[in-house]
């Protein structure tokens, strides 16, 4: 883009004003005075519905000019977010991750959150509000038929070849070995997250989708340690499990999202909905999620032969 | 509650953002949507780092996830004649016309661009974000962008001058 002298050519410089000026242009959908709540407000409502307790200290309260307060408060607060990182990381009865219910379409009532740090099912919570889910579809209808391979049209990301998944992510692969799973059909890969599908089989009972029988997902990532809240769909519980020699956590329920941390630090939401009771847990600096209908121990069984 | 008025300070932006990642989705949904996560989040953001790119960088997500559910990507258009703001330019009606030409092919080649290059050029152009914020937004390395962009201005470039300023191909 810039010349051997380090200046940018002028070509380069009409074209980016061109597309400045074309960004004022574009037809941009404008909220209509009055029609009920903006986004700020119907936000605020869902926070107030669900009950999401504040996840930041009183005092980092916005000033007008929506920066923080004082520096020093703001270290401090840090301070103590490094501490429940740290303790959550140490496994001081903090280890959590954050779920939250498909992002549209649930309803319940309102939740408070705290860590998942019991190996008994976590009592049901829920969020959303009338106003979030009026315009979206239930979270009980059927996902639709694709055609393509295993995988197609759940927002997996773009397809691979099986075969291609090894050398599509920057990190080892690992697949279930126990007996009678078999290869996977499909690969997806949506920024980094490696997702390989198998279609349902006599060994692998349909899912939510009933073309699928199982998937697999594998990351770069952690979950979320010890402070945040969770808050799940009605219908959904979340059980500490030993898997894979670490701990994990069976997800059983109604469909759900994840938040997990990613390798900068930033919280990153897979707004995909689940198709079946997930198994998530982390080894080392991978993530891995497993989707099915075979239950708890037949799952745990299937995460314990990856290799 | 101070975080409702801290996020409409941003709403203009958020909406734009969410259209622009989606243009054929909800992008007031998406945007209250990404606030809840944002407001779920917070414990994660860095009080000495720029709010409205971490805010945007979630609404940038969310749009996107919902482009990729919906498994399409619409186009972007620019706005009728009639909803042009006053002082849009029309010097005369023949310059008028040929400019109008001109962002149409233009617009034709951003929305022709695969989806990482139309996102960095929306984020650093559309939304006239800084290279820091759009590194920030899209959650890439600034070198990437830097890198994304030179390639996505490149293509462009070529698709206005092998169609001598008319449709690009992609």
């Amino acid at each position: 883009m810039r010349d051997p002298g380090g200046r940018i050519p002028a070509a380069t410089v009409e074209l980016e004003a061109e597309l400045r000026d074309l960004g004022t242009r574009l037809a941009i959908p404008a909220r209509e005075r009055g029609a009920g709540l903006d986004p700020a407000g119907r936000a605020r409502s869902r926070i107030v519905a669900a009950a999401v307790p504040r996840p930041w200290p009183r005092r980092w309260l916005i000033h007008p000019a929506g920066l923080p307060i004082r520096r020093a408060v703001a270290l401090a607060a840090i301070a103590v977010l490094v501490f429940a990182a740290i303790a959550g990381a140490l496994g001081l009865g903090l280890p959590g991750i954050r779920i939250v219910p498909a992002p549209r379409g649930s309803t319940g009532a309102s939740s408070t959150a705290g860590p998942v740090s019991s190996a008994s099912p976590v009592p049901s919570r829920s969020s959303g509000s009338p106003s979030a889910a009026s315009s979206a579809p239930s979270p009980s209808s059927a996902p639709p038929i694709m055609s393509g391979p295993p995988g197609a049209g759940m927002g997996l990301g773009d397809p691979l070849s099986v075969s291609g998944a090894a050398i599509a992510v920057d990190f080892p692969v690992r697949l279930p070995t126990a007996t009678g799973i078999g290869q996977p059909a499909g690969a997806w890969l949506l920024d980094g997250r490696l997702s390989l599908v198998w279609p349902a089989a006599p060994a692998l009972p349909p899912t939510g989708d009933p073309a699928i029988g199982l998937i697999l997902s594998e990351f770069r990532g952690s979950l979320d340690p010890g402070y945040f809240e969770k808050i799940l769909g009605p219908d959904t519980t979340v059980t500490t499990v030993r898997v894979d020699e670490v701990t994990g956590y069976w997800i059983s329920g109604s469909p759900h999202e994840i938040v997990f941390v990613d390798p900068h630090g930033m919280p990153v939401f897979d707004s995909r909905r689940s198709v079946g009771d997930t198994l998530l847990w982390s080894r080392g600096e991978i993530t891995y999620r497993l989707e099915s209908n075979l239950g708890q121990e037949a799952t745990i069984v299937i995460a314990g032969s990856l290799r | 509650m101070a975080y409702e008025d801290l996020v409409r300070r941003h709403q203009a932006i958020a909406i734009r953002t969410a259209h622009l990642f989606a243009p054929d989705g909800d992008a007031e949904d998406a945007a209250q949507e990404a606030f809840f996560k944002a407001y779920a989040a917070l414990g994660r953001f860095r009080p000495d780092a720029p709010f409205r790119p971490w805010l945007l960088r979630i609404v940038a997500n969310e749009a996107r996830n919902r482009r990729r559910s919906a498994g399409r990507r619409a186009s972007l258009a620019l706005r009728s004649v009639e909803d042009r703001r006053p002082d849009d330019a029309a010097p005369s009606p023949e310059s008028a016309v040929l400019a109008d030409e001109r962002r149409s092919w233009l617009l034709a080649g951003v929305n022709a661009l695969r989806d990482d290059d139309r996102e960095v050029i929306a984020a650093r152009y559309f939304l006239d974000l800084s290279e820091a914020e759009t590194a920030e937004v899209l959650g890439l390395p600034r070198g990437t962008v830097k890198s994304r962009l030179s390639r996505a201005l490149g293509r462009l470039r070529g698709g206005l001058a092998t169609s001598d300023g008319g449709p690009i191909d992609a």
